[in-house]
């Protein structure tokens, strides 16, 4: 049973504290998350994205409006977290007992226990050899390892991580992104994902919602919020500054490290490479210039409008 | 039980702490045992006959006498801590290690502090057990070693007497305990830090009897001495009440000049059980109310 919606956020805040030292950590949000997605979730430090996390699996209370998971209200339906798994903050575990141990408990809590479950999830994350060594004696890679095992251990519909990839080395990296996009396209698992690491959110994404200051400032399909971004032609020719002063009789032209960035359109490249080739100039390399996530990322938190204030 | 059981691996599984704060109890009373066979065996010392050799009373006496640390006053001011620093750790521990953040959404928070109530008094009361079988087992031993007769003191119905004083002392001795961890849950939800739910567990368990002491003195002090009557609604006088039942027969002896409550077995019990659900009413409400933000 998947619902086409897995989290649906209503009008949700959350306020710390009262009176002078209130703090609201997040305002009004509005969130949807479709099923069988990779749901980035990304913010500077403090813009309220664990709160929102922790609101969605009922570790904290909403001030107003609620967080509906599979359709269900997650305060007066708890039942529901039963098809969701969460990696709150990174993993943490008890490190006086080993991953297997702790796997144990963890599946024990949720009255779902399966030894044969719990081997399958660590040769998941390739840590079936080190199972019953003690969480403590653990790399940070391998604890992360062991948090997304620890999600995957009810083979839940909803999938949780907040920063999985904290503390890894760039092959850590990568076969993190690989189990991500496994749990979508092979599981048909829905992935609500928290990181810091832009360009590895931009390859596994599908949808990104950025917050600041507690407020969403940009929703989207990662490529349709990067596309309508288009930013003119970026081009490697010789010699470098006859094809500029060529090119700036009709389009604004820069120069940065030998290449030109012209102010064109995409259609516009076909143009671009005749008028240069016309005028015996080597053009070397033709590429759209896009805005990347970060960049994307920069602007919509740098501008402030993310603070109504 | 499932709840129970992974409850049961936390503690056991952090063998410092139920090491140092549960096991040290049995094993310090059988290490006590050996080292005193082998200085025996060493000395041969014929005095020792009328040490080891016991009556049905005095084994009832020292079997049960493993329960005083926790019921009777004023040995429970201190006795009390070692085991209360074990449920603390236990409770508070969850805030201090982040694990509560996997925990909670994956079962109800009031079952959680209930598993943990019984979980921690249940491992507690364990270690009581063993340290009195082993208290048991060193008479035995003892009595074998120099050659006397154990089974026979126990002839008649001294056993019967027996038993039943040591399931009374077990029962006042896991009333204490689901206190101590009614005290462990609250002082973790308040403060949410192990050294914070020790101090503050600490203070309630150091508190409670100690108000024996507040009230006397603030009856002196303004000259009235019904204000010693509140001490009637200390847990520590109902287990020394609920003991005196059980042992002698009658309510305890005033504990301090003016003092005329004489409450019945029943209702000492009833107010044990009700200083063992208010703390943990409170703490699951407090904690079903709480954010987790560790």
């Amino acid at each position: 049973m998947t619902e086409a919606i897995a989290i649906r956020t209503e009008n949700v805040s959350k306020t710390f504290g009262r009176g002078e030292k209130a703090v609201e950590a997040v305002k009004n949000l509005d969130l949807r998350v479709e099923s069988g997605q990779v749901y980035g979730f990304l913010g500077p430090n403090g813009a309220g994205k664990s709160t929102t996390i922790r609101m969605i699996v009922d570790l904290v209370h909403p001030t107003h409006g609620s967080a509906i998971l599979f359709g269900q209200n997650v305060r007066n339906h708890r039942e529901v977290l039963r098809r969701v798994s969460a990696m709150v903050e990174g993993p943490s575990f008890y490190g006086f007992l080993s991953g297997r141990d702790n796997l144990e408990i963890l599946s024990r809590s949720a009255n779902d226990f399966n030894p044969s479950r719990i081997d399958k999830v660590l040769d998941r994350v390739d840590l079936a050899d080190s199972g019953d060594r003690r969480v403590k004696e653990y790399s940070t890679g391998m604890k992360q390892r062991l948090g997304v095992a620890s999600t995957l251990l009810s083979d839940p519909d909803l999938i949780v991580l907040d920063e999985p990839t904290n503390g890894l080395d760039p092959i850590g990296i990568r076969e993190m992104r690989g189990i991500i996009r496994r749990l979508v396209e092979g599981d048909k698992k829905t992935v609500f994902l928290s990181s810091h690491i832009l360009h590895e959110v931009e390859q596994v994404c599908d949808r990104v919602a950025i917050i600041n200051h507690g407020v969403c400032v940009q929703e989207g399909a990662v490529t349709e919020l990067l596309g309508q971004r288009f930013q003119g032609i970026r081009l490697l020719a010789t010699p470098m500054e006859a094809a500029a002063s060529n090119l700036r009789e009709k389009w604004a032209v820069s120069v940065e490290n030998e290449w030109l960035t012209v102010s064109a359109l995409a259609e516009e490249a076909a143009e671009i490479v005749r008028r240069l080739v016309d005028q015996e100039i080597e053009v070397h390399q033709v590429v759209a210039k896009q805005q990347t996530l970060e960049e994307l990322f920069m602007e919509a938190t740098d501008s402030g409008n993310g603070d109504p204030n | 039980m499932s709840l129970l059981r992974a409850e049961w691996k936390k503690a056991t599984g952090n063998l410092l702490l139920t090491g140092f704060l549960v096991w040290i109890i049995p094993v310090g009373i059988l290490t006590l045992y050996i080292l005193g066979f082998l200085v025996y065996l060493v000395t041969d010392d014929p005095t020792t006959v009328g040490i080891v050799r016991v009556t049905a009373e005095r084994l009832t006496a020292s079997v049960t006498g493993v329960w005083s640390p926790i019921i009777t006053f004023p040995g429970n001011i201190l006795g009390r801590l070692l085991p209360l620093a074990f449920m603390a750790v236990m409770f508070a521990g969850e805030y201090q290690w982040g694990t509560l953040r996997q925990i909670v959404p994956r079962s109800r928070r009031s079952s959680l502090i209930l598993a943990k109530v019984a979980t921690t008094t249940f491992i507690v009361l364990l270690s009581f057990i063993l340290t009195s079988l082993i208290i048991g087992a060193g008479q035995a031993a003892g009595h074998a070693l120099l050659g006397l007769d154990y089974s026979s003191i126990f002839a008649g119905d001294k056993l019967t007497q027996f038993a039943q004083s040591y399931v009374e002392h077990l029962l006042l001795g896991t009333l204490s305990l689901l206190i101590l961890a009614g005290f462990a849950a609250v002082a973790a939800v308040l403060t949410r830090s192990i050294l914070g739910g020790l101090l503050a567990s600490f203070g309630l368990s150091v508190l409670e009897p100690m108000s024996l002491l507040f009230l006397v003195l603030l009856s002196r002090l303004l000259n009235r001495a019904d204000l010693g009557n509140l001490y009637r609604f200390a847990a520590t006088y109902h287990l020394d009440n609920a003991r005196s039942w059980f042992v002698a027969g009658h309510p305890l002896a005033p504990p301090v000049p003016g003092f005329t409550a004489e409450p019945t077995l029943v209702i000492s019990l009833i107010a044990l059980v009700l200083w063992i659900v208010v703390p943990v009413a409170l703490s699951i409400i407090l904690f079903n109310r709480q954010d987790i933000t560790s």
